[in-house]
């Protein structure tokens, strides 16, 4: 390794970032190289003071303080928003919901009939072409798949959450 | 991370407010001097380290292991930094503060103060990639992440900031 490289190189090397057989080449040139040494010898040192003058910053009196009230502030705020949108919805529900509550009744009433047929049906054919315990365990079987299926949608969308901390 | 830490981000969990304050007190050093090495204005680093507490209240319910607080926080941290970093505008240095930088004696207390405002000339890009490698303490592969550039940059913007760094302290 010659001092052009060693300087270039400097960096990585004191960072733990250099390849091993550059790393050894290195030490041995550090070791005849007075030039690259002492370049060594001022990072290492700047990193140590940088560290230091950092550590030095003074902080600003009452920030503490200053930012426990922020929070609260923000979460005063955050619950009377919250509020006032429930009240909301609910002034503004209560006149759609009783404008369209013949259409909703009747689309329940409707569901219910479908999912009655449905259930029916289900249990007509399984009688039917299989036996009652084996029918039991298709049933049950495909209960555990739906059941996974919601609760994998759940962990995605908490996932999604999450990401708005990292953005 | 010690006991009492882990006890008390337990307690923050549990929605204690009490817990919350101590662990405000607990980190504001940490989160202030971070935001202040990277932005260099008193009044957007008191703003940021609002802003990160507020998140840290808002999510540490979402925290999955609390072992890993402490490189959750730093993370929050950086980002927010960096985030606030790519909204600030370039302002150049009036050459009469450079002046003063180089022209400081070199007592113990001035000379911290000289690093602190040689980096503040540092151009962003070097400072920016300088404080989360000295400072932060994250790898080369990590920095390049969070900054979405490719390693060799990272590599030659930490080795360029140093360079630039000895140069305005040894004029």
């Amino acid at each position: 390794m010659n001092c052009f490289e060693g300087k270039a190189e400097i960096s990585e090397f004191l960072d733990g970032e250099l390849a091993d057989s550059n790393s050894l080449a290195m030490k041995e040139h550090l070791k005849t190289c007075s030039d690259c040494q002492r370049l060594a010898d001022e990072f290492l040192s700047l990193k140590f003071d940088i560290e230091q003058a950092l550590n030095s910053i003074p902080i600003p009196l009452y920030l503490e303080e200053r930012i426990l009230i922020s929070i609260h502030l923000e979460h005063k705020a955050a619950n009377k928003q919250a509020w006032v949108t429930g009240l909301f919805l609910i002034v503004l529900g209560i006149p759609i919901l009783a404008l369209f509550s013949p259409i909703l009744l009747s689309s329940l009433r409707l569901f219910n009939k479908t999912l009655s047929v449905f259930i029916h049906t289900w249990l007509t054919l399984l009688t039917i072409a299989v036996q009652p315990s084996l029918g039991l365990g298709i049933t049950l079987m495909l209960a555990i798949i739906a059941g996974l299926g919601v609760y994998s949608l759940r962990a995605l969308l908490k996932g999604f959450q999450a990401d708005e901390v990292l953005s | 991370m010690i006991t009492t830490d882990l006890e008390l981000i337990e307690q923050v969990r549990s929605g204690n407010e009490e817990a919350f304050a101590r662990l405000v007190k607990h980190y504001t050093p940490y989160v202030y001097r971070t935001a202040f090495a990277f932005l260099h204005d008193e009044h957007e680093s008191e703003d940021v380290a609002q802003e990160i507490f507020l998140k840290v209240y808002r999510s540490i319910q979402e925290l999955q292991d609390i072992l890993a607080f402490n490189a959750w926080i730093k993370r929050i941290t950086t980002n927010s930094c960096l985030d606030r970093l790519r909204k600030q505008r370039p302002t150049p240095v009036p050459d009469h503060q450079l002046n003063q930088i180089m022209g400081k004696n070199s007592q113990k207390g001035e000379q911290l103060l000289e690093i602190k405002e040689a980096i503040s000339q540092l151009i962003p890009e070097y400072r920016e990639a300088l404080i989360l490698r000295e400072w932060q303490g994250y790898d080369y592969q990590e920095i390049a992440t969070l900054l979405s550039i490719p390693l060799g940059t990272v590599k030659s913007r930490i080795h360029g900031a140093r360079v630039r760094l000895r140069k305005i302290l040894s004029e």
